[in-house]
């Protein structure tokens, strides 16, 4: 079989590389260097001073009901929010959530470049189409977010939605695909039709595609 | 051992080819002469934990790490053919070739996967990436290979 060909071409690669590869990472490893103690202390500080800072947003958000959620980023990465966990599979819909690491895709369309994505949504909802565009979708870090792959998208109005607060975007995208046994994940590109929302508008006739980060875990589904 | 623990996921297993994988190093040396012993050694015992897997796999016991490396393998080659009268070494010496010519990280990830049956999980934890990350310089480097061996002729 051509799969075992391969196999055990590999198998027979340079010693070089397989010695190259025992060798231990110098790159960035998670975990904390016990020998800075004094850098330990100040990171102790400042999640304090974090921490009682959440408080008082946490306690701002409680007395000002209205203020929109995405008045709090005003940046160019995408508009998050994790304030809220959520409880079932059907609230993330079929993206994988990471506070630090996740795939977003950017309308290459003046109109609609600022808005971002959200879930996916079910062709009966969309009643016309606006034009074609492309998507370009890349990874968000904590490094900001550059685009690895280009698309054709064709860009739909939502039924009782104005296209200055949200539209349906129809494009390949990068999604998980969950084997059988529940463990093992594929990453594979496909079709979706799915929502881009305006983070400046108000957001409360598609509150249900706004995507929810969760922290830390990334491999929630 | 941690290979044949890799593929195998059964440490009595394990520990048997491990030990069978000494031996025939005992046996082989000499003539055979290796500049690494730890990589002869690791190519051994990987060679002998895939045969066991083959027959574990036959019997229908435990799946291992090796299962989704093989289809991810397969997803490589899926596009094409071998060229007719290929010699293994050769191949061996062009995917050498291609992974002495990527970024090293890139490179390291690829092994570590297929040629020692890490996890992805493990991967992620030995170079603190995120998975979503290891899978996508997977997938890249797959896929880049296997266009260089088209490029180069190794599959039609």
């Amino acid at each position: 079989m051509k799969e075992d060909i391969m196999r055990q071409a590999i198998g027979d690669i340079d010693d070089r590389l397989i010695a190259g590869a025992e060798k231990q990472p110098t790159t960035r490893r998670p975990g904390i260097s016990w020998v800075k103690w004094g850098s330990i202390a100040a990171a102790f500080k400042l999640a304090a001073v974090a921490a009682v800072a959440c408080l008082v947003i946490v306690c701002v958000f409680a007395i000002v009901p209205n203020l929109r959620k995405s008045d709090l980023f005003n940046g160019n990465g995408p508009a998050t929010d994790n304030t809220a966990a959520p409880k079932t599979d059907d609230e993330t819909g079929d993206r994988l959530f990471s506070w630090t690491e996740h795939y977003e895709n950017v309308l290459q369309d003046d109109s609609y470049c600022h808005y971002k994505m959200g879930k996916h949504i079910e062709s009966d909802m969309i009643s016309g189409k606006i034009c074609n565009s492309k998507v370009q979708g890349g990874m968000v870090t904590p490094n900001g977010w550059s685009p690895e792959y280009e698309f054709d998208a064709e860009i739909f109005s939502i039924s009782g939605v104005s296209p200055e607060v949200a539209v349906a975007v129809k494009s390949k995208t990068l999604t998980y695909e969950i084997k059988d046994d529940g463990e093992i994940v594929e990453l594979i590109f496909k079709d979706d039709l799915y929502v881009m929302y305006n983070p400046e508008s108000d957001l409360t006739t598609i509150k249900d595609y706004i995507v929810t980060f969760i922290d830390p875990n990334p491999f929630r589904y | 051992m941690y290979i044949a623990n890799n593929v195998l996921r059964d440490r009595l297993d394990a520990e048997e080819v491990f030990n069978d994988a000494l031996l025939a190093a005992w046996n082989s040396i000499p003539p055979q002469n290796p500049a690494n012993l730890k990589t002869y050694l690791g190519k051994l015992t990987r060679e002998i934990a895939i045969n066991r897997w083959k027959k574990n796999k036959r019997q229908k016991r435990i799946p291992s790490e090796i299962t989704q490396s093989l289809d991810e393998i397969a997803e490589m080659v899926s596009g094409g053919d071998f060229e007719e009268g290929l010699e293994q070494a050769e191949l061996s010496r062009e995917i050498s070739r291609f992974l002495f010519s990527i970024d090293e990280t890139k490179r390291n990830v690829f092994i570590r996967r297929y040629w020692h049956y890490d996890s992805i999980e493990s991967i992620c934890q030995r170079y603190g990436f995120g998975k979503s990350r290891v899978l996508m310089m997977l997938k890249r480097t797959r896929d880049d290979l296997a266009r260089h061996l088209k490029k180069e002729g190794f599959i039609t």
